[in-house]
């Protein structure tokens, strides 16, 4: 059992992997194997997922000590969508193979694998921190799907709008899954029910609801964020079918699935469902009634049926969330899915059909006459999308509404009236879908499109098979739903549309009257906009952002090793500033103190090194300025003296002697040493930086020096020196002995400048050669 | 004692990083050198200093006196001698730099 969780999310990225490999074809038919085995693998668990309500759990560690996991769980919200997306991620692959052809790159279908999988992840994880390293993922694949098509404009800023939307939202839902982690004390979604009453009692809860709940918004297009949806129908049909139906805007329901059990009692938690799943609703559904691109249509439309999904989780009370599933969840996330999938399918292929989606000049032209079977598919889709009798998405549409009737809340009226109000909108774009595409008054020209024989039959029978279920499901709704969907729920009469004349079939039918009014009007005064769409004010900020951030690395990232430099001094001098404020500024209290005879034989070497730093600075003579930086080194080799150093003080002298005949010797070959060459106020800023971290490092030796340490290790290594490594001289044996890999290391350091010297010099002996 | 170690550090790391945020080769070498004796004395200031310290040699000086940190002088010790070692570099690098371009100072940003 563990074993099958954890294959049905390994199969399909190592599906992925191997697609790279392999040449277009092959790997196109290694990505319908894939679906195919996760859902052998999962439709045999549906029944005790589903109907018994048995839970999986597959608890994997990950970093234990911080309360991480990565642990798995299958039930049966979980093994809804794993077979939602299997299913017509399966239909999907096969039509892509037939839609793409050639063009379908193995690294398409890796993508496109790695896509499944993120989602298939999302759906099993639960762990909160797996969620959302596999929601992140889908961000990125969905962007580089939606992109596919570098080189046209319209699929790079959709896959930009996407990517930054969806991106700034997962930043968002991060932000809330650490905050409800400490919450909690668990990231695991499986024990925050159990501690749900802590988590209420918690100040900061609001704080994890609102940023996860803007990552979920964002992620399923609801209203603020709707706005990148529609743009990323620049994909590919069957890229935007699967974006649009099963997998990445789900992933957004998904997870307030898996909240309401946790945050159901919060009583923000409902209204923000209820007001932001209606808004959305009415403004896709008015945007899908003003399109004219067939696929646009579709998107928004995805757009207002991603509201009513969400608002339907604000309606119930928590007592009726069972498992992170509501009355009529199932079945709604389940019919949008299905039309949707195959209504993107079948416009890609009224496109190739017809050789155009735009609804301008489609309605002008009576496509059934030649093309009867697709018309029929797109036909039912339209149906079941307008919420029409005698498909599923009619029982769909009456859930909600009775949902919204029984439910006991302010405004529920307006609610109601929103319903309405959507659904007709919904009744008008499936028209328009359907009559305006195919019932034009005259006939379509030949010479646009594909002629039928280059069209593959997939293009059809895919949605047809998706399709299946809404037709079942129409003529027997209380099989597919009470014995499958969501077993063990009663589903009552009235779900058959000729059994009952209550409230709710009075809504509906006038749903549908003011839907085909205002269809009506649509068709007698909808003009074609002139202007195909204007600017959004998302893409000025972003652009305005993208500028800000370039000038910044301008700034930031000059080029020239001294604002490198000064950056780092600045940073340098302001951490040691932060770290003497935040600790405690010394007190003398308890300092040592040693003021001994060695400061009456201190102030000359201290006064050597003083002047020697400061005219080394000052002088422009290369060869004085070599020598009062050779004065300070040799003060310094004095100054150990008092520190009791002997080996440094004979290292020092020795070192700096080098190095001085070092520079005389070789800056004699460079140019002379002109006047500084920065500009006054450079210098200005420049001494200002260096004197500023001086100081902050003066300070920071002083605080230090004046505070013995604790335990300090060298006095270890005094105690060991003689009986472990029978030496006097404690500091040799520290570098030969106790740290002896410091000293390799230091070895090592020098070997290779000295190597570095002489391949310098020899590169010039060569220049030289070749010169002669 | 402490306090006149950490001045002059302080003023050592100054000066060097002062040179070494000119453009020229010749002032950032010889500032490295400069910030590199800065950075050891440093060290050796923050390890403190006992009052009335021996030298870290066993079986010399006073008995009971304390002796001075020997772990900061051997890093120092390391230190020293891995900063001649990149000050050569440096230095050849320099003189590599000016046969090829005839220039001893790097590009810089503009002044801005």
């Amino acid at each position: 059992m563990h074993t099958i969780l954890i294959a049905i999310v390994a199969i399909p990225f190592v599906g992925a992997a191997a697609a790279l490999v392999l040449s277009s074809r092959w790997a196109g038919r290694l990505a319908l194997l894939v679906p195919a085995l996760v859902l052998a693998l999962s439709v045999p668990r549906w029944p005790a997922a589903a109907g018994r309500g048995e839970t999986v759990l597959v608890p994997i560690a990950w970093f234990p000590s911080a309360g991480m996991t990565a642990s798995l769980r299958l039930d049966h919200l979980g093994a809804f969508f794993v077979l939602l997306v299997a299913g017509v991620g399966l239909g999907i692959v096969q039509y892509s193979r037939a839609y793409l052809g050639r063009n379908a790159t193995p690294r398409f279908w890796a993508v496109l694998l790695a896509f499944m999988g993120a989602m298939l992840a999302i759906v099993l994880s639960d762990s909160l921190l797996l969620l959302f390293v596999f929601w992140e993922l889908t961000t990125l694949a969905s962007f580089l799907l939606i992109g596919m098509d570098g080189a046209a404009p319209e699929a790079r800023s959709g896959a930009i709008r996407a990517f930054l939307v969806t991106g700034a939202g997962g930043l968002s839902l991060l932000a809330g899954i650490l905050v409800l982690g400490q919450i909690a004390g668990t990231y695991d979604l499986s024990s925050m029910p159990a501690r749900a009453e802590r988590i209420m009692a918690s100040p900061a809860r609001d704080v994890a609801l609102l940023l996860m709940l803007v990552g979920a918004f964002t992620k399923s297009a609801q209203f603020p964020f709707h706005f990148w949806l529609p743009g990323a129908m620049a994909a590919p049909a069957p890229v935007s079918a699967f974006l649009h139906s099963a997998t990445m805007v789900k992933a957004g329901i998904f997870l307030v699935g898996r909240l309401s059990p946790i945050f159901g009692a919060s009583p923000a938690f409902q209204p923000i469902l209820l007001t932001v799943g209606l808004t959305t609703f009415l403004v896709g559904g008015w945007n899908a009634v003003r399109a004219w691109d067939l696929k646009k249509l579709l998107a928004h439309s995805t757009v207002a049926n991603l509201g009513v999904l969400t608002a339907l989780y604000g309606i119930y009370p928590p007592a009726d969330v069972h498992g992170g599933i509501v009355r009529g969840e199932l079945l709604a996330i389940t019919s949008h899915a299905l039309y949707k999938s195959a209504l993107f399918l079948l416009v890609g292929w009224m496109e190739k059909a017809s050789g155009t989606r735009d609804l301008s000049i489609l309605k002008e032209e009576r496509w059934f006459r030649r093309e009867p079977i697709g018309g029929v598919l797109i036909g039912i889709g339209a149906l079941t999308m307008g919420g029409f009798p005698f498909v599923l998405g009619f029982m769909s549409k009456e859930v909600f509404l009775q949902a919204l009737l029984d439910a006991r809340f302010p405004g529920a009226v307006a609610a109601v009236a929103a319903a309405v109000l959507g659904g007709a909108m919904a009744v008008v774009y499936a028209l328009k879908l359907f009559v305006s595409t195919f019932w034009g008054p005259e006939l379509p020209p030949d010479w646009r499109g594909y002629p039928r024989s280059e069209i593959s039959r997939w293009l059809l029978v895919v949605p047809a098979i998706l399709l299946l279920p809404h037709v079942i499901g129409g003529i027997a709704p209380g099989w597919l739903l009470g014995s499958v969907l969501e077993p063990g729920t009663d589903w009552p009469a009235w779900f058959a549309v000729w059994h009952h004349l209550d409230r709710i079939f009075l809504l509906s039918v006038s749903t549908l009257g003011i839907g085909i009014a205002g269809y009506l009007l649509w068709r007698r005064y909808a003009r074609v906009p002139a202007q195909a769409e204007t600017e959004l004010a998302f893409d000025r900020l972003a652009s305005t952002l993208l500028g800000a951030s370039s000038a910044f690395s301008r700034a930031a990232q000059a080029g020239g090793h001294s604002r490198y430099l000064a950056v780092m001094l600045l940073f340098g001098a302001a951490a040691s500033a932060a770290a003497l404020c935040e600790g405690s500024f010394p007190r003398l209290r308890g300092a040592q103190t040693s003021w001994s005879v060695d400061l009456l034989a201190a102030p000359l070497p201290a006064a050597i090194i003083a002047a020697g730093a400061v005219l080394a600075v000052l002088v422009q003579d290369r060869v004085s300025k070599i020598i009062f930086m050779a004065a300070a080194g040799y003060g310094l080799a004095v100054f150990y003296v008092l520190f009791r150093a002997p080996d440094l003080v004979l290292t020092q002298i020795l070192v700096e002697t080098v190095s001085l005949i070092l520079l005389l010797l070789v800056f004699q070959r460079l140019p002379r040493l002109g006047p500084d060459e920065r500009s006054r106020g450079r210098r200005v800023a420049h001494g200002f930086f260096a004197a500023a971290l001086g100081l902050g490092m003066a300070v920071l030796a002083w605080a230090s020096g004046i505070h013995p340490a604790g335990h300090p290790a060298g006095a270890e290594q005094l105690a060991l020196s003689l009986p472990e490594a029978k030496g006097r001289n404690v500091v040799n044996v520290i570098l030969v002995d106790f740290r002896g890999a410091d000293t390799l290391g230091e070895i090592t350091v020098l070997a290779v400048a000295a190597i570095g010297v002489v391949a310098l010099r020899a590169k010039r002996a060569r220049a030289r050669a070749e010169e002669a | 004692m402490i306090a006149l170690a950490a001045i002059l550090a302080g003023i050592l790391v100054a000066c060097g990083l002062y040179l070494m945020l000119s453009r020229n080769l010749q002032r950032m070498v010889i500032g490295f050198l400069l910030l590199s004796n800065g950075v050891n004395l440093l060290v050796l200031t923050a390890a403190g200093l006992p009052a009335r310290a021996a030298p870290p040699l066993l079986g010399e000086g006073a008995s009971g006196s304390p002796f001075a940190d020997p772990l900061a002088q051997a890093f120092i010790l390391t230190a020293i001698v891995i900063g001649l070692g990149m000050a050569a570099f440096l230095v050849a690098l320099s003189t590599r730099l000016h046969e090829a371009s005839g220039r001893d100072d790097v590009e810089g940003d503009d002044e801005t």
